[in-house]
């Protein structure tokens, strides 16, 4: 996942995306964001890529891929 | 009778000193026969005690009131800005801050063990001080106060602000003390006495903006651990999930920690001083310190993007924390105060002397809302990355912090958007002249001056006093005779001005101004975009008010008497 989107405008998304899932409700919220993917996915035109990036992210948060930073200190 | 506490506050390593009362001269006259002060300042920290300084050395007589007998207690604001450092340099006594302070550049995030940000702050050969420097605010403010004294600031603490009546010429205050109530008239007022200010509220001022939910508990310790200064962030540490945590380190072995306290604990069980102590070890182990460790000083924080919609109410004008509440996640609220302090003195000064109307601060809060709103928005987006106000932002949060783990493209979600100086280009203060299309780079009108090294430990700035200043860069023998003409003329009226020239040819020929500085390899005309010849006016807070090339037909006197008669845009010399 290389950045694409002009930083300014990643910051809008944030904004928006966690204003929608407020205003949706926590029991729509799944609902609200898979549409929101499924809108993006038909709009990408790369379903393989979609595939590649719902795998990758149901590892995300976890440190062992290899574009991860560096295990460092805490201190 | 107010009597404050005069018991030094508890310290390892600032020695408290209790500032006795003395009994000022209205206590002993008949009321209404005294004549009203120029300034008086209500509240001795930073803020306050800056801008004392800053009027102080321009002859403004000061009157700063003090509701308690010693400096602050704790470290509070911790962290100083560049552009901050170049405001203290100005009140004479940065050399002090740093014979203290410790320096620092980078700041860390940490998400599950690992840096999923790290931010590094430029520091050019040209900056005289680092992006960050820290010093508790008690050990800043004692140095400020010696400085205050030294210029003759009537310094009078155990002093409480009881109630303020506006007049039309002044502004009356009734001052409570260990001795008794007594009145204090000055010309004008200005409140510096922070979150809960007295002049806030006795003019039933209201803030407008957002309070977020979350607090953090702020905890001083003293401990002996071998890591460099900075800022290092924690968010969702196993010791406190789904929460961040800040940890700095400042001098004098003692390192801060803050901790957001769950939506579920009172204030009064956060303050807790066994639950302080069992946070603060859990982190230490968290991150694998293991030395022993001691408290030096606690206190509680809820974020705030508050600000007042104006910062002049006739006679009465607000700075600092009285004006505006910002979080401290970006270091924001000293350092946005004394840019206030720094932006006000000289407009005050030029009032009192009757060199301008008092219409030029309207300009102080135009200029310093302005700024104030822009940090709100920046200090919102940090603030709800830390604690995120609502379910939508803490999905987004953990989302993001996921994803840069492995990717580098959401990370910069996780600044925490330092504070940095603001740019007045739309003040009514602000000119642009016809040549400034010329220009492709310097420092642009509204924007602070650029520090450039110009010799060994020495740094361009350094040569500022707190006045105007008039640049002129290359061997323009007559843009250079008509600016010493005008500053001439405009030191007949008592305006403070200072004429600056700087040429590469290896000495000063022509004896005009009053500082020559030689510029062999023509780095600062390069950076200031003026190698074909240029000249800046700034005003005595260091920002550009107006530059020209020499084609220019502009003169300096007319700069300067546009700006104090705060002539309003439309009317500018274009």
């Amino acid at each position: 996942m290389n950045r694409k989107l002009p930083f300014p405008e990643l910051e809008r998304i944030y904004d928006e995306l966690a204003q929608a899932i407020d205003q949706c409700g926590i029991e729509n919220e799944s609902e609200l964001l898979c549409k929101i993917i499924l809108c993006l996915a038909n709009e990408h035109c790369d379903g393989n890529r979609v595939s590649q990036i719902i795998a990758e992210c149901l590892n995300e948060g976890s440190i062992t891929t290899s574009e991860r930073i560096k295990t460092m200190r805490l201190i | 009778m107010h009597h404050p506490n005069l018991q030094p506050n508890p310290s390892s390593y600032y020695d408290y000193q209790v500032f006795p009362f003395i009994r000022p001269a209205e206590m002993d006259t008949a009321p209404n026969t005294t004549q009203a002060h120029p300034v008086a300042i209500v509240g001795a920290g930073p803020i306050g005690l800056v801008l004392a300084i800053l009027l102080a050395k321009q002859n403004i007589q000061v009157s700063l009131i003090e509701s308690e007998a010693q400096v602050c207690g704790g470290s509070r604001a911790l962290a100083l800005t560049k552009r901050s450092m170049e405001i203290i340099e100005q009140t004479g006594v940065s050399a002090e801050f740093l014979k203290e302070a410790l320096v620092w550049s980078e700041g860390f995030s940490f998400y599950r063990g690992q840096i999923v940000h790290h931010l590094d702050m430029p520091f050019s050969a040209d900056d005289k001080f680092a992006p960050m420097t820290n010093l508790p605010q008690c050990n800043m403010e004692g140095i400020l106060v010696e400085q205050a004294r030294a210029l003759g600031v009537d310094l009078r603490f155990q002093t409480r602000l009881n109630a303020l009546t506006q007049g039309t010429d002044h502004v009356a205050l009734t001052l409570d003390t260990p001795e008794g109530e007594y009145e204090l008239k000055a010309q004008w007022v200005v409140g510096c006495d922070g979150a809960r200010s007295s002049v806030r509220k006795l003019q039933g001022l209201r803030f407008e903006g957002q309070s977020f939910e979350s607090r953090f508990v702020i905890a001083d310790f003293k401990i002996d651990i071998d890591a460099p200064t900075g800022r290092r962030c924690y968010f969702d540490p196993p010791w406190l999930p789904g929460h961040s945590v800040l940890l700095h380190k400042a001098p004098f072995g003692v390192w801060r920690l803050d901790y957001q306290v769950p939506e579920d604990v009172s204030d009064e069980v956060a303050l807790d001083p066994q639950r302080i102590h069992k946070h603060i070890q859990a982190h230490l182990d968290y991150i694998g310190v293991s030395a022993p460790w001691k408290i030096e000083w606690t206190t509680l924080y809820k974020p705030n993007t508050l600000t007042l919609p104006s910062y002049r109410h006739n006679r009465v004008l607000f700075c600092g924390d009285a004006a505006h509440l910002l979080p401290v996640f970006g270091v924001r609220g000293m350092n946005t105060g004394v840019q206030d302090s720094i932006n006000l003195a000289w407009k005050l000064a030029a009032v009192v002397n009757e060199q301008a109307s008092p219409d030029i601060l309207d300009s102080y809060s135009a200029e310093r809302i302005a700024d104030a709103r822009q940090i709100c928005q920046d200090a919102g987006r940090s603030t709800r990355m830390m604690a995120p106000p609502s379910r939508g932002y803490r999905v987004l949060q953990k989302a993001v912090l996921a994803l840069s783990v492995n990717h580098s493209f959401p990370r910069g979600l996780l600044h925490w958007r330092t504070s940095r100086p603001i740019d007045y280009a739309d003040s009514a203060l602000t000119f642009k002249d016809a040549s400034e299309t010329q220009f492709s780079t310097g420092p642009a009108p509204g924007a602070p001056a650029r520090n450039v090294q110009i010799g060994e430990q020495q740094f361009l700035l350094d040569c500022f006093q707190y006045s105007f200043q008039v640049l002129v860069f290359g061997d323009n023998l007559r843009a250079l005779k008509q600016a010493y003409a005008d500053v001439l003329e405009l030191r007949q009226h008592g305006i403070a001005i200072q004429l600056i020239h700087l040429d590469s040819a290896p000495q000063q020929t022509s004896g005009l101004a009053d500082i020559y500085l030689h510029d062999p390899s023509s780095h600062a005309a390069t950076l200031w975009d003026a190698k074909e010849g240029a000249i800046y006016v700034l005003r005595p807070d260091q920002h550009v008010c107006t530059r020209w090339k020499p084609t220019s037909e502009t003169r300096v006197k007319e700069i300067i008497q546009a700006l104090l008669t705060a002539i309003p845009l439309q009317a500018k010399p274009i």
